[in-house]
């Protein structure tokens, strides 16, 4: 059974993602802080982290930097609803070169994002 | 006699050499009887087409009505009057003027001649305007932006709960419509949301390989006009400085925007530079709040005489609506558009700052990749 870790700040996009891959058969669990993302990884074994780019605290960029160098073997989906100087798509394209596998605007589509966690949890 | 006429001279050089429209009607008829030389550089006439007439004969009825008006009151006051703002056309076109009004009495104290003088205020006003729409579509974008953020957080979540319930639903029943209802509109508000910060990013405004030095200098041409004489600028524009590919209305903005809050720190005394060059960062650079990456830049530079930043405020000083200035004086977008204009343009910038001393701020912007304008070459054939 694979793990997913769902990093968001805001409760309606949490909880949705977690409702969303606990129904096709994943195990999730949810962090709402870049910290909290580190800890729980640090904790347990997680096979890929749903991560937004923009929360308080902690740079969405440093965490997937972080997450990279502590768990190598983890694969990052970035997500982000643009913040206030950059749109999305912008944020998301500097992740890309940072250790992200595959970014997302919000909102977007749920066979869109599922497709997306099962092409990455198939490759090793 | 010789000593009056040296006086007389003395006096009637010192009307002609004021920079601002001087001119004397007489207090019965309003005809005039003086003009000085920027009065004839303002109007456009000579000041022997002027002299004898009145305005009723070189305006509008509309506007001759207006000074006639102002004229009588102020002869019948007996005291100054400042008209702050009032059109006048001119053989140059329409101006806009600040002009005062003095009655002169007679030894008996009754009125004899009106003195006007009138500042040329046009240029000012079009910079002010210029600067109010920039600031209010910047004010827009913030706003915008910052609600798309929430906005598409809650999209996330109304799209994503409608689409598991999709799945659980039985087909082609009532529920199922209203589910797809619910998508559909909620697929509508996404487009809606990318439309508006599309918009309030002024996406509209097209990217061409452009020298800056001439865009640079309609900036500072624009902003002479209202800065005083007190305050000396210059600009110095490199050969080594390349073409970028940009938007020159928002180049324009950014620069004026600089040079304006530049002028702003200085008072009433003090120097600008402008500097234009090209620069190669062969190893990563420090910027304002981020790196700057090595590459070819083309750098604006901007450095005043004023009176500087602290630390905090430098680290506030692009912040929309964060201002040091009186509350009239400034609504504190000024900066946030200078920094939205570098992002649109995949540049960055440093700033230097040292209060009491005076401030640099330093924009690099890429340099365009195909910068060489291809020559039309022989034709064939």
């Amino acid at each position: 059974m694979k793990k997913i870790l769902i990093v968001d700040d805001e409760e309606i996009m949490r909880d949705m993602l977690v409702q969303m891959v606990t129904e096709v058969g994943y195990i999730a669990s949810s962090a709402i802080n870049g910290l909290g993302a580190e800890i729980a990884c640090d904790n347990e074994h997680f096979d890929l982290v749903i991560l937004d780019m923009v929360m308080p605290g902690q740079d969405g960029l440093a965490t997937v930097a972080k997450l990279r160098q502590n768990h190598g073997y983890l694969k990052i989906i970035a997500i982000s609803g643009g913040d206030r100087s950059f749109d999305g798509t912008t944020y998301l394209d500097l992740v890309k070169n940072r250790g992200a596998h595959k970014t997302f605007v919000k909102p977007f589509e749920r066979d869109e994002i599922l497709t997306a966690i099962g092409e990455l949890l198939k490759t090793p | 006699m010789g000593a009056l006429f040296e006086r007389e001279e003395f006096l009637s050089q010192i009307i002609e050499n004021i920079p601002h429209m001087i001119f004397i009607k007489d207090a019965k008829e309003l005809r005039f009887v003086r003009f000085n030389k920027a009065g004839e550089k303002l109007l456009g006439y000579k000041r022997e087409e002027l002299i004898g007439k009145n305005d009723y004969d070189l305006f509008s009825k509309e506007q001759a009505d207006f000074f006639t008006q102002k004229d009588r009151h102020v002869l019948d006051k007996g005291e100054l009057h400042h008209i702050p703002e009032e059109p006048i056309d001119t053989k140059n076109g329409r101006r806009i003027l600040s002009t005062k009004k003095i009655p002169i009495l007679d030894n008996k104290g009754n009125p004899a001649y009106l003195l006007g003088i009138s500042e040329d205020i046009t240029e000012k006003r079009e910079i002010e305007a210029h600067l109010r729409q920039s600031e209010k579509m910047e004010a827009i974008g913030r706003l915008a932006g910052g609600i798309a953020h929430d906005f598409n957080n809650l999209l996330g979540g109304i799209i994503g709960y409608t689409q598991m319930s999709l799945e659980k639903v039985e087909k082609n029943s009532v529920l199922e419509k209203n589910l797809r209802k619910i998508l559909n509109a909620s697929e509508q508000a996404k487009h809606l949301v990318r439309q508006i910060l599309t918009f309030s990013r002024q996406s509209g405004h097209e990217k061409s390989i452009v020298e800056l030095r001439p865009i640079i200098m309609e900036a500072l041409e624009l902003l002479k006009a209202s800065v005083p004489s007190t305050i000396t600028m210059e600009f110095i524009a490199r050969k080594s400085a390349r073409p970028v590919l940009a938007d020159p209305s928002r180049i324009n903005e950014m620069v004026l925007n600089l040079a304006t809050n530049a002028v702003d720190a200085m008072g009433n005394k003090g120097a600008l530079f402008v500097r234009l060059f090209g620069k190669n960062l062969d190893k990563e650079i420090n910027g304002h709040g981020r790196k700057i990456a090595p590459g070819k830049y083309t750098v604006i530079e901007v450095m005043d005489t004023g009176c500087g930043m602290d630390e905090q405020t430098l680290d506030r000083v692009f912040d929309p609506f964060f201002t040091t200035k009186p509350v009239d004086k400034g609504t504190g977008m000024g900066l946030s558009v200078v920094i939205g204009v570098v992002h649109a343009h995949e540049g960055n910038l440093q700033v230097e700052s040292e209060p009491g001393k005076g401030s640099t701020f330093r924009i690099f912007l890429p340099v365009a990749k195909k910068s060489r304008t291809r020559k039309p070459g022989p034709t064939l054939g």
